[in-house]
């Protein structure tokens, strides 16, 4: 497994992105982050995750 | 406007300042009087730091980043039956994820599309049957979202092992996929 933490650790962050941005309750009317910020957002997020996995940075598995 | 983190009892212990409760009935909303934050990295970690230190003390349904309201607790009273369910639902119980190992790119091919979501199907019942509930992934290197209770979490991951070591499980998470 060991071999394999740095995938993990980003495909678990990549995991992360999706429950924060598109999971949760939501309040109708009052949420400040138009959807449109969010998805510019999230293509922003997993392209630093994406260069971050193509690097193999050693770090901790969640 | 608060900032809030997520909805939660009202019996639940009394949030770490700066967050606090603002209750309604027997339901509760943990929030904090800052501004929807930037939504940078640091930003989205911090918060689920939060929620996950909230998720220790009892049930939990997390809002979604960046959400403000300013009369949360009309929201309590308006949507209380809706999220008093939801809280069951998720109690003793968290969030796991699983995914393929396979690369999070589109399908090259209406073959390997449909190969993918084969392997996927293959994979999303035997698991949500080891779960309370289940939501198949919508992008086919996600498998899955899976309500599972504590207790059962052990007996989940290995499940996900025997069926197959290409499969990722990740979490566990507070119930974002479950909370609506």
């Amino acid at each position: 497994m060991s071999s394999s933490a740095p995938v993990q650790r980003d495909m678990a962050l990549v995991d992360l992105l999706d429950r924060l941005l598109a999971g949760g309750v939501v309040i109708h009317g009052d949420i400040t982050l138009a959807v449109a910020d969010v998805d510019l957002v999230y293509l922003s997020l997993r392209a630093v995750l994406a260069s971050v996995e193509s690097l193999g940075c050693p770090t901790s598995t969640r | 406007m608060p900032y809030v983190y997520a909805v939660t009892e009202a019996a639940a212990p009394i949030p770490a300042p700066p967050r606090y409760a603002l209750a309604r009935g027997d339901l509760a909303a943990v929030v904090a009087d800052h501004d929807a934050p930037e939504p940078t990295a640091e930003a989205l970690l911090a918060h689920e730091a939060v929620v996950e230190e909230l998720m220790e003390d009892g049930p939990l349904l997390p809002m979604r980043f960046g959400s403000v309201s300013a009369d949360v607790v009309a929201l309590l009273a308006e949507r209380g039956d809706e999220l008093r369910a939801a809280l069951e639902r998720v109690r003793g119980a968290i969030e796991l994820g699983v995914r393929m190992g396979a690369p999070d790119r589109p399908a090259a091919s209406g073959t390997e599309y449909l190969m993918r979501r084969v392997a996927v199907e293959r994979v999303h019942e035997p698991l949500a049957e080891l779960a309370r509930a289940a939501v198949p992934g919508t992008r086919a290197p996600h498998v899955g979202a899976y309500l599972v209770a504590r207790a059962d979490v052990g007996r989940f991951r290995t499940r996900v092992a025997e069926l197959g070591d290409d499969l990722v499980c990740t979490g566990p998470w507070p119930p974002y996929s479950f909370a609506g």
